[in-house]
């Protein structure tokens, strides 16, 4: 258990949002306010959610992220996603994401794969 | 003889809690669970399932119990034959269709952010999920989760699987 806490990083024009704590019924309202300013009302061509370090998801947060992916795409724009471990990641298996979302193991990895496309 | 030692079997404990139905208090609630059902011998990882499911029940009476203002959730816990039987109950607005209800993706919300997974989630990491429910009168939610090791269970998942490896696909479907 623990708090949620979002943190941002530009790179270039990529924009990376790192999600750590719990993303549940009583976060998951901060966690779209703080996206939706961070990029949706930004220029960045391609969102990074990390969310790696989530210690707790519900279906409200998974809708949150859901909504967002939904969002991001609807703008013409990219979202990739870190998944987290454990019972979490059930929780994002269940709604299929990975069908809707390139899925990277690292952040890392995602901004790699960017690089190499913009090559 | 035996190649792990267990402890004391679980006394006849009982957990009663009574909240208003705050987002915060699902947490609470998952909290106070997790506690109560460590002394069976589950996997942290049933654990972590069980916090969802207890999580999704609260969820709905914050949601759509009382969608107005908060009002009275009792959550209770208790222990029989080796298995840890759960209850949510609201007095709130009650579910007209329980059958619906308890289908995948639906929901009652406007809010495009609803997925409308929480019964999904109930059923998907507990062992049995029973919902009683009545328009105006309320719901009471019932799950049963059994530590898989500690049976024939049909259960592999311990739901601690590491980030990347794949994890059981989809909501169980109807009972």
């Amino acid at each position: 258990m623990g708090a949620l806490q979002i943190t941002r990083e530009v790179r270039d024009e990529t924009l990376v949002v790192r999600v750590v704590g719990d993303l549940d019924i009583r976060s998951a309202g901060t966690f779209r306010d703080q996206v939706d300013e961070w990029f949706l009302a930004s220029h960045h061509r391609r969102l990074v959610l990390n969310l790696g370090r989530i210690t707790f998801l519900d279906s409200t947060g998974l809708g949150a992220i859901l909504g967002r992916v939904r969002r991001v795409q609807a703008a013409g724009r990219q979202v990739v996603l870190v998944p987290p471990g454990g019972v979490a990641r059930t929780v994002l298996d269940v709604a299929a994401l990975g069908r809707a979302v390139p899925i990277y193991r690292s952040e890392r990895a995602a901004l790699d794969e960017e690089a190499q496309a913009d090559a | 003889m035996p190649d792990a030692v267990q402890g004391p079997a679980p006394v006849d404990n009982r957990l009663l809690v009574e909240v208003p139905s705050l987002p915060a208090n699902a947490e609470l609630c998952r909290v106070a669970v997790a506690v109560f059902a460590a002394a069976l011998p589950f996997t942290l990882g049933e654990i972590e399932q069980l916090k969802v499911a207890v999580a999704e029940a609260v969820g709905n009476c914050v949601l759509h119990a009382y969608p107005d203002e908060p009002g009275r959730v009792a959550l209770r816990a208790r222990f029989d034959g080796g298995a840890v039987i759960v209850e949510v109950e609201d007095w709130g607005l009650g579910i007209a269709d329980v059958a619906l209800a308890r289908q995948p993706s639906y929901t009652t919300s406007t809010d495009p952010d609803h997925v409308g997974l929480g019964f999904a989630f109930m059923e998907q990491f507990t062992d049995a999920l029973e919902v009683v429910s009545a328009p105006g009168r309320g719901t009471l939610v019932r799950m049963r989760k059994r530590p898989a090791d500690g049976g024939h269970s049909r259960r592999t998942g311990s739901g601690a699987a590491a980030p990347g490896e794949t994890a059981p696909q989809g909501p169980s479907g109807e009972p």
